[in-house]
């Protein structure tokens, strides 16, 4: 049979379940545990959890095993858990200034209160296959790092001012833009012009390629967009909710992994006549840098006016989100043959006008 | 202990929303929720066509604005807020209206003008109005006959409700002129019986 | 492997909340035929573009006295169909059909059922695109403000050159029509020869776009005008002299098939359940 609609669809989709399975476990030694993806692939781990817009590293872990790996589907995983779950408190406004930081750097200046902290990254390391994981003894490893790197005290919080907070005591900043009131994108529809708050919860939980490739091509080509990092930090917050029974006081929830950026732009003479610099600002689940700085340029971009592709709202905003993009691209798998047939019928009638017409035409 | 006749905020919601649904698709048609009132609790401080249609249709994303002459009306926005998670609000701010007990003219008035209509662009943005009537019925029996034609409607459709002002109806009229702005109407009574004249109906009074 | 949603999950899924914003939505998209209103709309444990729109519509109706019948492309088999139809399974007791008069709930991709929707049934659309509008106009914000003006002059001068270029209207599936003479809408990819079952019928209509966050509906007894001219009649599909190898029935949608070996082709019903009770009539004396 040619392009027919698959029968015994039942039978089929079970049995592709099986072969799926098949596939997840036959040269498996062992099934791969969640704890060992949560605790040793972080930085996919952390992914999934900005892209899914849930803090739930387990889970998260969870569905990256259940997905094989394929971050898309994880996050998308993560996402339809989500749909289910009740939204019962709002959470306190978190200070990223009270961050318990474990990296911190600067661009823009050599020298900031607190200094620079460069902490876990790979930014300096040489992009050289290492073959020594092949073979790598936990355990062994864990020994000697715990001699060679300095013990700090864990109880004694690493905070430190922000470098904005510098710029803007010296009235070099613009405050940054109200957001009014809170907008909440899992709750309502967006509409445009999009609020402040609804750009920053789509860019927040944004696909990392596409928000990297929109904000690459601002910086690139597009517009002379090329900010400084003010400043990138990651670290802990604490999330805290307003006490039900007595809402001056505060219950903390827990704490999460956020990456915080802040762009310095171009400066601008705003209503009044002032010239200061504008700040973007990207924030994510995780340690998740690229996608944060991405995500500062774009917000900045949409900002701004002009005719570029980042500067265009619904442009920007209907197409980063990866669950999205992702559905509607790979819904072409399905079966479209009764739109194909209406579009044959046409074809066909248009066929024939067109041939009476030729006939109808005298030949010289 | 849970109490199993209590209404049940998954399935009698659910139960309610589809006759709801097919009163507002079908404008005059009467759906008898009274089955679902029984589970309404004897305490609640608003009626129980009140408390069923808030349970079903509020929750923390939308406000209210809650009306009542002889019932403790604080009591009751307190009991829908602390049920629902919903915001008890300013008249021209409400989503939905709960109208208990049927008001003077010069109220009906006042509650007319300040009811949300949404906008061209967002006609969707206007507010819903359950008003609590005495008596509804298909037939030509009661003080309000009022013969319906729109969308929903094959031809033309009786309805016919007791303890509704005529005044409603003028004033709907004026507020819903210009379509697609306006308000929807749920009508519900004593028996648990509902109606809805959603915004694209035309009524005719009877014998006009 | 079939996850144990009964345990870990809410009935239908959604939670309470997002189903109270879904039924919120679908009354004021009742009382405004044609008018796509905004919901938040959830992601669903399928894929967005795959039917979450109208998913979200089922689960925000479906209780354990329905009977639901789940179609792609007319076909209850179809593997899209019936892996809706095991989701909702999975997470209410409603039951399932093919028999599209038993069914009280129906959800659909691209077709509606031959035997009319009756009073007491519920037509669920899968939405792609919901906006008419956007093959004229690629902004939301704009589409918008020409739906609030009835400004539908884009629309009407793109089927005019249509005309002007090909001789007749271009337009296959998802046939742009207008709902009490207000909204110009998109019936979601059904055939032409579907669209007229719109017109005034007796059931009710819903049409869900998750992806793009629409509901929108058509009520019973709604008038729906598909856009034409005077000179340029709105036309359906032709399938002069087919039937159905199956059944028979020469007034049905067809499918049109070729044969793998002998590449010969020919038709055979879209509604598959339709298509199954006249072949069962046909065999019984």
């Amino acid at each position: 049979m040619g392009y027919v609609a698959v029968t015994g669809g039942q039978k089929a989709i079970e049995a592709a379940d099986r072969i799926n399975q098949w596939y997840r476990i036959k040269d498996a030694a062992h099934s791969l545990e969640t704890i060992e993806i949560e605790k040793q692939l972080r930085h996919l781990t952390d992914r999934v959890m900005s892209e899914g817009g849930l803090y739930a590293s387990e889970y998260a872990a969870l569905a990256i095993k259940q997905a094989e790996g394929d971050l898309c589907e994880a996050a998308f995983l993560m996402r339809a858990y989500r749909s289910t779950l009740e939204r019962t408190y709002e959470s306190e406004i978190i200070d990223p200034g009270q961050m318990r930081v474990i990296r911190r750097i600067s661009s823009a200046f050599k020298d900031i209160p607190g200094g620079q902290m460069l902490g876990p990254t790979m930014d300096y390391t040489h992009r050289l296959l290492n073959f020594t994981l092949e073979n790598e003894q936990a355990h062994v490893l864990q020994e000697l790092l715990k001699e060679q790197i300095p013990e700090f005290d864990t109880n004694q919080t690493l905070s430190f001012p922000k470098v904005a907070g510098l710029l803007r005591e010296q009235g070099l900043l613009f405050p940054p833009k109200s957001s009014g009131a809170l907008f909440d994108i899992t709750r309502d529809k967006l509409t445009f012009p999009a609020p402040r708050s609804a750009k920053l919860q789509i860019l927040a939980r944004g696909e990392t390629g596409a928000m990297t490739a929109l904000a690459y091509s601002s910086m690139r080509g597009h517009t002379t967009n090329h900010p400084t990092v003010g400043e990138l930090r990651v670290g802990y917050v604490e999330v805290t909710i307003a006490y039900p029974f007595d809402s001056s006081e505060s219950l903390c929830l827990g704490e999460l992994m956020l990456t915080e950026v802040e762009t310095i732009n171009a400066f601008e003479r705003d209503d009044q006549g002032d010239v200061k610099l504008r700040l973007g600002y990207g924030l994510t689940f995780g340690q998740n840098e690229t996608k944060a700085i991405a995500m500062a340029i774009l917000e900045q971009g949409l900002e701004t006016k002009g005719e570029t592709p980042s500067q265009d709202e619904e442009f920007v905003l209907l197409h980063v989100d990866s669950i999205e993009a992702n559905g509607f691209v790979s819904h072409l798998k399905l079966p479209h043959y009764i739109t194909f047939q209406s579009k044959l019928d046409v074809l066909r009638q248009t066929q024939k006008l067109a041939e009476s017409e030729k006939t109808e035409t005298p030949k010289e | 202990m849970t109490n199993a006749n209590a209404f049940h905020h998954v399935h009698d919601t659910r139960k309610l929303y589809r006759r709801l649904l097919d009163s507002m698709a079908r404008p005059g048609k009467i759906n008898d929720i009274a089955d679902l009132l029984r589970g309404v609790p004897e305490t609640c401080p608003c009626s129980p066509g009140t408390y069923a249609l808030a349970q079903t249709l509020l929750d923390q994303q939308v406000s209210f604005y809650y009306y009542s002459q002889e019932l403790n009306a604080d009591d009751a926005e307190r009991a829908i807020e602390w049920t629902t998670g919903s915001r008890h609000t300013a008249s021209d701010a409400a989503d939905y209206w709960f109208i208990d007990t049927s008001p003077e003219i010069d109220e009906i008035d006042s509650i007319m003008q300040s009811v949300r209509i949404g906008t061209l662009t967002e006609p969707e943005k206007s507010a819903t109005i359950a008003l609590h009537v005495r008596k509804l019925s298909g037939a030509d029996d009661l003080t309000l006959p009022m013969i319906l034609r729109g969308p929903g409607i094959n031809g033309w459709h009786l309805l016919s409700a007791e303890g509704m002002n005529i005044e409603w109806l003028r004033l709907r009229s004026e507020r819903n002129r210009d379509y697609p702005t306006g308000c929807d109407f749920v009508l519900f009574d004593d028996d648990g019986q509902i109606a809805a004249l959603p915004r694209t109906t035309r009524i005719e009074r009877r014998g006009f | 492997m079939q996850a144990h949603l009964k345990q870990t999950y809410n009935y239908a899924f959604l939670d309470e909340g997002s189903k109270k914003e879904i039924r919120r939505t679908t009354l004021k998209a009742v009382a405004i035929p044609g008018y796509q209103v905004p919901f938040a709309s959830r992601e669903m444990p399928i894929g967005r573009g795959w039917g979450t729109g109208g998913l979200q519509l089922t689960l925000s109706l479906i209780g354990d006295q329905d009977c639901l019948k789940v179609i792609d492309q007319g076909n209850d088999d179809s593997v899209n169909a019936v892996s809706i139809k095991k989701l909702v399974q999975s997470c209410t007791e409603a039951e399932v059909t093919t028999d599209s008069e038993r069914a009280t709930l129906i959800q659909t991709r691209h077709r509606i059922p031959e035997v009319p929707i009756r009073a007491d049934q519920i037509l669920i659309f899968q939405v792609p695109l919901p906006e008419p509008l956007r093959m004229v106009e690629a902004k939301e914000r704009k589409t918008k403000q020409l739906h609030a003006e009835m400004d539908y002059s884009g629309i009407w001068l793109r089927l005019y050159e249509d005309i002007v270029k090909w001789g007749k209207i271009s337009i296959g599936a998802d046939y742009p029509a207008l709902a009490h003479k207000r909204y110009i809408f998109a019936p979601s990819p059904i055939p032409r020869y579907d669209l007229p079952k719109l017109n005034r019928a007796d059931g009710l209509f819903l049409f869900g776009a998750g992806r793009e966050k629409k509901i929108y509906a058509i009520p019973p007894y709604t008038d729906v005008e598909p856009l034409a001219f005077d000179d340029y009649p709105f036309e359906v599909e032709h399938f002069d002299g087919c039937t159905c190898r199956l059944c028979g029935s020469n007034d049905t949608f067809l499918d049109e098939i070729f044969d793998e070996t002998t590449g010969q082709k020919f038709y055979q019903c879209s509604d598959t359940g339709n298509c199954q009770k006249r072949q069962e009539k046909r065999h019984t004396p």
